[in-house]
């Protein structure tokens, strides 16, 4: 008996915990998005707010900047994190590991730092009059501000793809370096025989060792910039906004009126990402199948 | 195991419940009797309350005013403690206290809000309001000219004694000398200056409240004069007519402005930034004194000036209140009090402190206190206190400015 | 060695690029006393922003304590719900463990701000708003699945076996956790720390909605000027703030390599 029930009662508090103060919160909120406002003498349930939103614009452009600001960051990051991590694990190669881990450490920096500070450094980098610009015109490739591109508040979001990109790399290659250090040299040397040229080594080893672990630090990238809110509201412009940053809007709007409809863009962004995440561990899953690791 | 989860939710819900349940309740009828009784009485139930004052906490000068000029004398001089609670935007203010009443929370945490215009409505549509509690104050009664429009209606909406003035605004233009030597004086003149100067002017995207005000000069100069909107936006039938020489206006400058109209700076503070750095050779505020200020602190360049348009521009008047569920209301009529005397006002003046224009009448000084008033040195950044007062054009009511915000999402920013 | 050589220049300038140059218009701002368009380095230097986040009246210190008193009191809370998860996760196979790891592991995948809005309300009505109580509760899921997820990668290379010899060796249940499987677990806990305490300290959002203003963390102080607030204060304020994550990040570590070095000398004594 006890054998039996060990398991779930050494789960129970932490399951608890996320129950209660996650799942209670997502069900609070999803019945309100109903109109569900017992309060306030609303007991029936609707789906006004849903209708309202998939009948906005507003809405629709929300999401589309969304997705293509969560794509471009999680894109550029991932290569951004590759390139660093393949390095990182040539120069171990190449060094034997001696000071690999004072490099593996250094790169792990941004990792660190907060993203509001993180948005605020390319603020400060990347806006017309920014550190960059004032480079740029000093060494005379540009001559006014206006020359400089827009990447700071722009209606791209090129000033939220930056900082994500910029952030998330280290995660990246953090996620990826492990996988990678498993690769034995050995396997070099038998591809040195085979002639293997140091292309051929990175193509045929050492890129598909970390796919895996590459495509799932990548969809976590997606799936955190698609919903975060921080960055998006200091480096976005009013409209469109992300749609963490409309569901705030709307959530804030001072009548609670509007926050049926809040609501409603929390819900579809939840179930959105769930859906991602089912997608991408059933693709990750096959793949492993196919490949006979796992 | 489905039953145990729902057992162990239950439970540490009670438990989370019962741990929080704050039996602070003040009576009702004490309370009330702070809008009746005479101020010794409020200054002695005042004494050793905390009191939380929420307002917007982005500028160092304004905290700096609070926390190290104003604190330390309420505590001094009344033993009361005033706690400053830095937010980022004076709407958030509102949400919570219409979710505090939501959920029927009676003792709330804010003491003393600062607010004006359409958060005031929202605040007084929703009863978050205490009560009409400035007649209570010594300093209101003594030295502010209860009768001014400015002081009566915020924002065309009646005051009704929910909120005490703490200080005015007026609309001013702020340009750097050096650059542009003569300024437009009116809305004609912006759209030439505009056109011969691409790139180099802007204003805050709506609804930011000095972004708005900009747009409400422009109504007043193309649809010819404020007079006609002197009464609630419903009575004119034909007003979405009336407003299309704005929207014709605005979208005929856009080609010429910063990024070619494509977007608008978030905020104001990012348009000063765009000043700042040197990006824009225009910008816009609605604090006289703020340029001069900047000026002070190294961020706007030593030629920065500020003009004021030949036709006037719009001032209004800032203003505290007390929510309805505040926990402190003695302390912080106090505090509202302390705030609204000719010192405070004073030092509140003087562009090292925060150089906010003050609410009181300096008719009603003494000559003593007018001096010292007259005496603070503004900067030569700023207007003379006389040239600002003599071109004031009243505010128009929330119902126009929601109109007009919404309105210029569709006319201006997504064509 | 030439190709040592290739990697090496790219891996410093990729260093310079991605962690050294970001970070020098924060310092220059911070210090800048106007600091007008396109100088790169401003006319004169002021320690006004300085003065003020640091000596000033401006709160930061008691902001700093109660960042870190919250991401304190939620790292520990994370540890004593994640080693009894992670051990039943990765030692047992049971029915539904698919869907306990689905739990645990959602609130990676779904923002929590999304959760905290549909609870806030509840929250106000039971006077959890407003409170440090409040604030740590809401930390609690984005925080855990990390916890969980680290303590498991410790729990992997465990063998049953080593706790089976301590236990043949005569040690209790209690002994043989703090002899054997703690000592063990020690790098995945301190990972995991380390992610629960950034994650928190970083918060804004799910911290001023429950916090409602009246939990001051220095996000919370610093939001307001990097919004479109003082340039100079909000660089001043970064460069804090990124210095107190760096900081706690760092003596974590340290913490645990004296950790070791103590372990060593007593088993080298004994």
């Amino acid at each position: 008996m006890w054998q039996k029930n060990k398991p779930y009662l050494l789960l129970f508090p932490a399951i608890g915990t996320i129950v209660l103060l996650f799942f209670g919160g997502l069900f609070d909120g999803f019945l309100k998005s109903l109109g569900y406002f017992p309060a306030l003498d609303q007991k029936d349930f609707n789906f006004t707010a849903y209708r309202e939103l998939f009948r906005s614009s507003e809405f629709w452009e929300s999401l589309i900047l969304t997705l293509r600001v969560a794509f471009l960051s999680s894109l550029f990051a991932a290569v951004l994190g590759a390139i660093i991590a393949i390095f990182l694990f040539m120069m171990k190669e190449s060094t034997n590991g001696s000071n690999s881990s004072i490099w593996y450490r250094l790169f792990q920096l941004p990792l660190t730092i907060p993203h509001l500070v993180g948005g605020y450094i390319i603020v400060l980098l990347f806006m017309q009059s920014g550190f960059l610009s004032r480079i740029a015109t000093n060494l005379g490739f540009i001559e006014t501000i206006s020359e400089f591109p827009v990447l700071v508040n722009d209606s791209f979001g090129w000033g939220i793809i930056l900082t994500y990109a910029w952030k998330e790399a280290p995660f990246i290659s953090l996620m990826i370096y492990p996988v990678l250090s498993r690769i034995h040299s050995s396997w070099r040397d038998v591809s040195r025989v085979f002639g293997a040229s140091r292309w051929n080594y990175v193509r045929e080893i050492v890129i598909p060792v970390m796919m895996p672990a590459w495509t799932i630090a990548t969809f976590i990238v997606f799936v955190f910039t698609f919903s975060a809110f921080e960055v998006p509201f200091l480096l976005g412009v009013t409209y469109p906004s992300t749609l963490p940053v409309y569901s705030y809007q709307l959530y804030t709007s001072g009548t609670l009126a509007d926050r049926p409809e809040a609501l409603a863009v929390n819900i579809i962004l939840a179930s959105f990402t769930v859906l991602l995440g089912l997608v991408v561990y059933a693709v990750n899953k096959r793949w492993n199948a196919l490949k006979g690791w796992d | 195991m489905k039953n145990s989860i729902f057992l162990a939710s239950a439970f540490l819900a009670l438990t989370l419940s019962a741990c929080s349940q704050d039996t602070n309740e003040q009576t009702a009828e004490e309370t009330e009797q702070l809008l009746t009784s005479d101020w010794q009485t409020i200054a002695d139930s005042a004494t050793g309350q905390q009191v939380n004052m929420y307002m917007w906490g982005g500028s160092d000068n304004i905290n700096r005013y609070i926390d190290e000029w104003v604190a330390p004398r309420l505590k001094k001089d009344h033993d009361v403690e005033l706690n400053r609670v830095p937010m980022n935007d004076s709407q958030d203010i509102i949400n919570q206290l219409v979710d505090e009443k939501f959920a029927g929370k009676s003792n709330g945490s804010m003491d003393i809000i600062w607010i004006n215009g359409e958060n005031f409505k929202t605040a007084k549509d929703n009863d978050l309001l205490w009560g009409s509690f400035s007649g209570q104050l010594p300093n209101f009664n003594d030295f502010i000219d209860k009768d001014a429009p400015e002081i009566a209606n915020d924002f065309g909406e009646p005051v009704e004694g929910l909120e005490a003035p703490w200080g005015k605004a007026q609309f001013v233009f702020v340009h750097d000398e050096k650059k542009s030597q003569n300024p437009p004086k009116s809305m004609d003149e912006l759209a030439e200056w505009v056109q011969e100067n691409p790139g180099q002017f802007t204003y805050p995207a709506l609804p930011d409240f000095t972004g708005s005000a900009f747009v409400r000069h422009v109504l007043y100069e193309t649809t010819g004069g404020y007079e006609q909107y002197q009464q609630p936006a419903e009575s004119i039938s034909d007003l979405e007519k009336r407003l299309e020489p704005m929207w014709d206006y605005l979208n005929s400058i856009e080609p010429y402005l910063w990024r070619d109209g494509e977007t608008y700076p978030e905020s104001l503070a990012k348009q000063d930034q765009l000043y700042a750095s040197g990006e824009i050779a225009i910008t816009m505020s609605y604090d006289p004194a703020l340029a001069a200020s900047e000026v002070l602190k190294g961020r706007f360049p030593d030629s920065t000036r500020t003009f004021v348009l030949d036709g006037g521009t719009l001032s209004n008047t800032h203003f505290l209140s007390i929510p309805f569920n505040s926990s402190a209301r003695a302390g912080a009529m106090v505090a509202i009090n302390e705030m609204m005397s000719p010192e405070a006002q004073t030092a509140k003046l003087s562009p090292e402190n925060w150089g906010d224009l003050s609410a009181i009448d300096l008719n009603l000084l003494s000559s003593e206190q007018q001096q010292a008033m007259n005496a603070v040195e503004l900067g030569e950044a700023t207007l003379s206190l006389a040239e600002l007062e003599n071109n004031r054009l009243p505010e128009l009511s929330s119902d126009y400015i929601e109109i007009i915000e919404k309105g210029w999402l569709q006319h201006v920013a997504k064509e | 060695m030439k190709p040592q050589l290739f990697i090496k220049i790219s891996l410093s300038l990729l260093v310079f690029l991605l962690m050294f140059l970001p970070f020098i218009p924060l310092i220059l701002s911070s210090l800048s006393f106007g600091w007008q368009w396109p100088a790169i380095i401003p006319d004169s230097i002021s320690f006004r922003a300085w003065d003020y986040v640091l000596f000033g009246s401006s709160g930061t210190w008691q902001a700093v304590g109660v960042s870190l008193l919250i991401a304190l009191i939620v790292t520990i809370i994370n540890i004593l719900l994640a080693v009894p998860a992670a051990n039943a996760l990765v030692r047992n196979s049971f029915r539904g463990k698919w869907l306990m790891e689905a739990i645990i592991f959602a609130p990676i995948i779904i923002p929590p701000f999304v959760a905290v809005m549909g609870i806030h309300l509840t929250f106000l009505k039971l006077g959890l708003t407003e409170t440090i109580v409040g604030v740590v509760l809401a930390h609690l899921s984005p925080t855990l699945p990390y916890m969980v997820r680290a303590i498991m990668i410790s729990y992997q290379t465990l063998s049953v076996d080593w706790e089976d010899q301590a236990r043949m060796l005569g040690a209790g249940p209690v002994s043989r956790f703090t002899l054997v499987v703690l000592p063990h677990l020690l790098p995945g806990i301190v990972a995991g720390a380390s992610l629960s305490i950034l994650i928190s300290l970083s918060q804004y959002l799910i911290t001023f909605i429950i916090g409602s203003g009246q939990v001051v963390t220095l996000s919370i102080l610093l939001f307001p000027f990097i919004s479109g607030g003082d340039p100079a204060i909000a660089s001043a304020y970064s460069l804090l703030f990124a210095g107190m994550a760096i900081m706690t990040l760092f003596g974590l570590d340290v913490l645990l390599k004296k950790y070791y070095q103590q372990k060593k000398a007593v088993t080298n004594k004994g």
